[in-house]
């Protein structure tokens, strides 16, 4: 039970022995009445204030200076994936930063107001009469691989409303969920006794039927089909959370190219593009940079890729596949032709490989990235143009990075609140969204609950 | 500088030298420099693309370090070593995805082209025959003059086609009907004969023979080239199945089935063609070769260096001497291996397959229901 410990699965004791077996329906039923069981001995009998403190401590646990559950997460998730152990390690650092008390109990306050409603009936806030709400007793979990540490987020969501998990780990990254499980479960037995991981094949029907059955609630990452997939095969009654792909981008106005604070704007855009290698849903595809700042906009996306020179030798790109880099080279060549051919385009790019790209064009359209660090720096000539340019991605925007006056941000706010844009933050946090956002758009601990009203 | 004409003549010396003796590196080499050197500067946009790599001809020692073009740029540029309105043929590619948008590639002389493809063709489909009656899947040169395929098809007509020969792609499409009463001639008459054309075609032709159950045993000795992928112009069909499928309905057997890889980009084809490595007393181990007066490298798409070993997957490039009129390094977008002898195909790149969030221009715009 030790970070020692490499398995990918992680399954309560008495179960453990069957772990070999390929994941059938009855194995996952009688995981499942262990979960059900162990979070009734003990979970739902917990305070959540206690519950607060438990996970905080697993938090600190992982962020202990030469914690060995952090080393051993950085180095076997560097091995197991494409990603460098430099930026594995600032990822989960950040990550887990974020999953701290303070954090838990603002979304818990956000989100319930009192959050005692969780351990009984509690006195209504307006209206009169109590209530109280009740997790689902299990929830199970589809993992996705992009971002690393990011399946800690959804059992802390669990645990929050004392629901039991299981978790189905992605293909790509089999490292972390496990590994989180054994650090709860070493840090408290009776939190670690109401959860487990187990890895299946996706979209194995008899497995996963087995799982969502047992279950009050699914949560599902992926791509927009797999999780399109999963919410058509979860039952009628099993509440269900999906997140499927989206798109991100930036916006830099003219008042904050200044050639004081430039050199950090462009470090944070290169920051947020880099982290996980703009795999994550919060990684910007672009930027949109206003002309007529001390800094014109072809400067700015120079500027940027000096800072994505520099964050490639600290940090660097992870190991991309043909197609993937194949993808790059199209931008380039695309890039450069037009540059050729004396259009307002201009190429920047890392040397010898395809660590990063910056493409500066004056064509404001919308273009999603290949990913993989590549990012446009378009200019707009007024912020106003926005609206209609997004258009095309509303259907997927999730969150922009700002670098704007007060006002303006407020008004540009209100533009993307109707295209359905869910988050806006500075440059240079992008990758690092509050405990309590409003992720897609929604709430975090609210769709899982079941709520019960005792009227006067 | 050297003039054009010594270099149309030395690269038709070297084609001369045939498709089977000893690949001759150094005559290679220095034949590649001076082509390298007269593109780079009888052609701007070359110019300015090698200047940004950092490549002239008094700094290149060797072929492979000449910047390979990729494929798109003929869609952007105008790469043609002189005033365009001088040339004596412009090839465009077929402009799969944006009609409007189609590769052009300029010819100032056609000797050089057709020297190289009729050469190879020989080595590849004709070795011991000088003259066969083909039958061609394929549309001619008057009816596509800026199909690069066609003047290919219609090269080897007048030079290889005995009587009989003909063209079978009309204005109106496959004209099955005059294939059909072709291959019932063939039979009869008990000579060999030659099918070449576009493998969608073939597919085609053989979807009728399925649906009309005809089958034909055309003579021995008859043998089929066909070239090119589906590109949704017939269903597609793997390479044993249509194997498969040219032994059941024309009794022409693996062995006397030849695969070419052309493009419009190139002026030399790669085949891999058991008829020629039979002829050489060769393995028969499928494999596409390169002719003499080209080079083809399989590259890392990380960094767009040769790849060392042996099957590992790569980007495939050319040099290609007869390219003289445009330039000599291409990079295409098709995947491949290098094996002994040549490379074996893998397939087109697809574009991006990443882990992450990503959404494709494509998928955007289905699902807000907007046109780009």
């Amino acid at each position: 039970m030790t970070w020692q410990d490499e398995r990918p699965w992680f399954l309560p004791p008495e179960l453990e022995g069957r772990a070999h077996e390929a994941p059938s329906a009855v194995l996952v039923g009688e995981i499942a009445a262990r979960l059900w069981a162990a979070r009734q001995r003990a979970l739902a009998r917990l305070p959540v204030a206690e519950i607060v403190e438990i996970l905080d401590q697993v938090a600190a646990v992982w962020l202990a200076p030469a914690s060995p559950w952090m080393e051993a997460a950085c180095r076997r998730i560097a091995g197991a994936t494409p990603y460098s152990e430099p930026m594995v390690r600032t990822g989960l650092r950040r990550l887990l930063e974020g999953c701290r008390k303070d954090a838990l109990l603002a979304l818990l306050g956000e989100e319930l107001g009192d959050p005692a409603v969780l351990d009984g009936f509690r006195p209504r806030r307006a209206g009169g009469g109590l209530h109280r709400a009740c997790g689902p007793r299990l929830t199970t979990h589809i993992f996705s691989g992009n971002v690393p540490g990011l399946p800690a987020i959804s059992l802390i969501h669990a645990f929050l409303v004392k629901s039991a998990s299981l978790g189905k780990p992605a293909t790509e990254e089999l490292v972390f969920p496990a590994l989180f499980a054994r650090s709860i479960s070493a840090v408290d037995a009776r939190l670690g006794s109401a959860v487990a991981i187990l890895p299946w094949t996706g979209g194995e029907v008899a497995v996963e039927r087995a799982a969502f059955a047992a279950s009050e609630a699914v949560i599902a990452y992926g791509s927009e089909a797999a999780v399109e997939s999963i919410r058509g095969r979860v039952p009628v009654g099993v509440r269900f959370v999906g997140h499927g792909h989206k798109i991100s981008f930036a916006v830099v106005g003219r008042e904050a190219l200044d050639p004081v604070t430039v050199e950090t704007l462009a470090e944070g855009v290169a920051y947020d593009v880099s982290l996980f290698d703009q795999q994550g849903c919060v990684s910007p595809h672009l930027v949109y940079v206003e002309r007529g700042g001390v800094i014109p906009p072809e400067a700015f996306a120079k500027q940027v890729a000096l800072a994505m020179a520099g964050l490639d030798r600290g940090m660097p790109r992870g190991r991309v596949g043909l197609e993937e880099a194949a993808a790059i080279r199209h931008v380039r060549t695309e890039a450069e032709l037009r540059e050729l051919k004396g259009e307002p385009v201009q190429l920047f790019a890392s040397e010898g490989g395809t660590a990063w790209t910056v493409v500066y064009d004056e064509d404001p359209a919308f273009v999603p990235s290949c990913l993989n660090r590549v990012v446009r720096i378009k200019a707009v000539t007024d912020l106003a143009e926005l609206p209609s340019l997004l258009r095309p991605a509303r259907r997927y925007l999730q969150t922009v990075g700002v670098a704007l006056s007060e006002d303006r941000l407020t008004d540009l706010a209100e533009k993307l609140a109707t295209l359905g844009a869910c988050r806006l933050c500075p440059i240079g946090r992008m990758p690092h969204p509050s405990f309590a956002w409003h992720h897609d758009g929604g709430h975090n601990l609210l769709p899982l609950l079941r709520w019960i009203g005792v009227e006067d | 500088m050297e003039s054009v004409e010594e270099l149309r003549g030395a690269v038709i010396e070297f084609i001369g030298r045939g498709a089977d003796g000893l690949r001759d590196d150094a005559t290679f080499n220095r034949l590649a420099l001076r082509l390298f050197a007269h593109q780079f500067h009888a052609n701007l946009p070359y110019r300015k693309f090698c200047e940004r790599r950092e490549k002239r001809p008094e700094t290149v020692r060797a072929w492979f370090e000449i910047p390979p073009v990729p494929i798109a740029a003929f869609k952007e540029l105008t790469l043609a070593c002189g005033p365009v309105d001088q040339a004596a043929a412009c090839f465009m590619t077929s402009g799969t995805t944006d009609p409007a948008k189609r590769g052009r590639h300029y010819h100032f002389t056609l000797d050089v082209y057709d020297a190289s493809a009729a050469t190879f063709f020989k080595a590849n489909v004709l070795p011991k025959v000088d003259r066969m009656p083909l039958l061609i899947l394929g549309a001619s040169p008057e009816l596509q003059p800026h199909s690069s395929l066609a003047h290919y098809l219609g090269v080897m007509r007048d030079r290889f086609g005995a009587a009989g020969s003909g063209f079978y792609i009309g204005k109106d499409g496959l004209e099955a009907e005059r294939v059909t009463a072709a291959l019932e001639g063939a039979e009869k008459a008990g000579a060999p004969v030659g099918m070449l054309g576009a493998s969608f075609a073939f597919v085609h032709y053989l979807d009728r023979c399925r649906a009309e159950r005809r089958r034909f045993a055309l003579p021995t000795g008859s043998r089929i080239m066909d070239t090119g992928g589906f590109k949704g112009k017939s269903r597609e069909v793997p390479r044993a199945e249509l194997y498969g499928l040219f032994a059941k309905h024309f009794g022409v057997g693996r062995d006397h089935c030849v695969n070419m890889y052309g493009m419009t980009e190139l002026s030399m084809q790669l085949y891999d063609s058991p008829l020629r490595r039979r002829a050489l007393g060769r393995p028969d181990t499928p494999v596409m070769e390169t002719p003499p007066w080209a080079r083809t490298v399989v590259v890392d798409a990380e960094t767009l260096l040769p790849i060392p070993e042996e099957g590992r997957e790569g980007i495939i490039c050319h040099y290609d001497l007869a390219n003289l009129s445009s330039v000599i390094g291409i990079l295409t977008e098709d995947i491949g291996v290098a094996v002994p002898g040549g490379i074996r195909l893998r397939g087109r790149v697809q574009g991006t397959e990443s882990r992450g969030c990503s959404v494709s221009v494509d998928e955007m715009l289905a699902a807000t229901g907007t046109t780009p």
